[in-house]
């Protein structure tokens, strides 16, 4: 039997990239400013994750995240506005913790453009 | 430049991480977990300490294989996918340091692993980017 919290989510949520924000994030990496997206961009669409820790009662100075994978279906542009969308895929306890899987899709004018999977441990339960 | 598995992508040191400059990334990022701003709040989470967020590691990891396709000239790939495994904290005065080796190559991608160590050689964030040709 899966874990009561699987399935759990938040969103869809829209936000619009503008250059602005796309500039702060290369400069808080020391990157060179670019007119594209740098490819961790997305960790910035993490609302979902952050609601549902709040919801699921799991206080933010206990995780730590351990994988991140972003696929890229279809280039985002800045200037499109995104609505992304997360949900809890996973939960596992072993050993007095919890790791959580949160898949968050994003799309751009109502077509999937890319997808991020996140997995985070919860310590000391 | 020919594109061949066991090609070697040299090691790029990054600035040593300061509160200042993750302060910065928080508010870039949006992500504002305590344990990366605040000394005390950390520590009683059991943590040694303040602790860079792993996505402003893998940033930097993402950053050496932009860069190696740029110094390569291989302008006709683009990322398809990005994986990171974070192995090891980060913490404030830590330098790190990322390169790789590329891991696969078809007709029409190529996969670019890398790692993250920081100034003890200690392996810190594990990276793999896929590059298809558009």
């Amino acid at each position: 039997m899966s874990h009561p919290n699987v399935g759990a989510s938040a969103g869809p949520f829209r936000d619009q990239i503008t250059s602005e924000k796309v500039r702060m994030f290369c400069q808080s990496l020391g990157m060179p400013e670019r007119n594209t997206l740098p490819p961790t961009y997305l960790t910035v669409f993490r609302k979902g994750e952050f609601e549902l820790f709040q919801k699921l009662g799991i206080p933010l100075s206990q995780i730590l995240h351990t994988d991140q994978t972003y696929e890229f279906l279809v280039p985002i542009q800045i200037g499109d506005e995104v609505e992304f969308k997360t949900e809890v895929t996973q939960v596992l306890e072993k050993a007095k913790m919890q790791f959580l899987s949160f898949e968050t899709e994003f799309k751009v004018e109502n077509r999937a453009v890319a997808k991020a999977i996140s997995t985070i441990v919860v310590r000391g339960l | 430049m020919k594109l061949e598995v066991g090609l070697v992508v040299a090691p790029v040191s990054f600035p040593e991480v300061t509160q200042a400059q993750l302060r910065i990334y928080a508010d870039a990022s949006g992500d504002y977990n305590p344990i990366h701003l605040d000394e005390e709040v950390a520590k009683k989470a059991g943590l040694p300490g303040v602790i860079a967020h792993g996505m402003f590691v893998a940033g930097l990891v993402s950053e050496r294989a932009l860069k190696f396709l740029k110094e390569s000239e291989l302008s006709e790939y683009r990322m398809e996918s990005f994986y990171t495994r974070f192995k090891a904290m980060t913490r404030l005065g830590d330098v790190p340091t990322v390169g790789g080796t590329i891991k696969e190559v078809t007709d029409r991608s190529f996969v670019l692993d890398l790692q993250a160590r920081n100034q003890r050689g200690e392996l810190v964030v594990l990276g793999s980017a896929r590059f298809a040709k558009l």
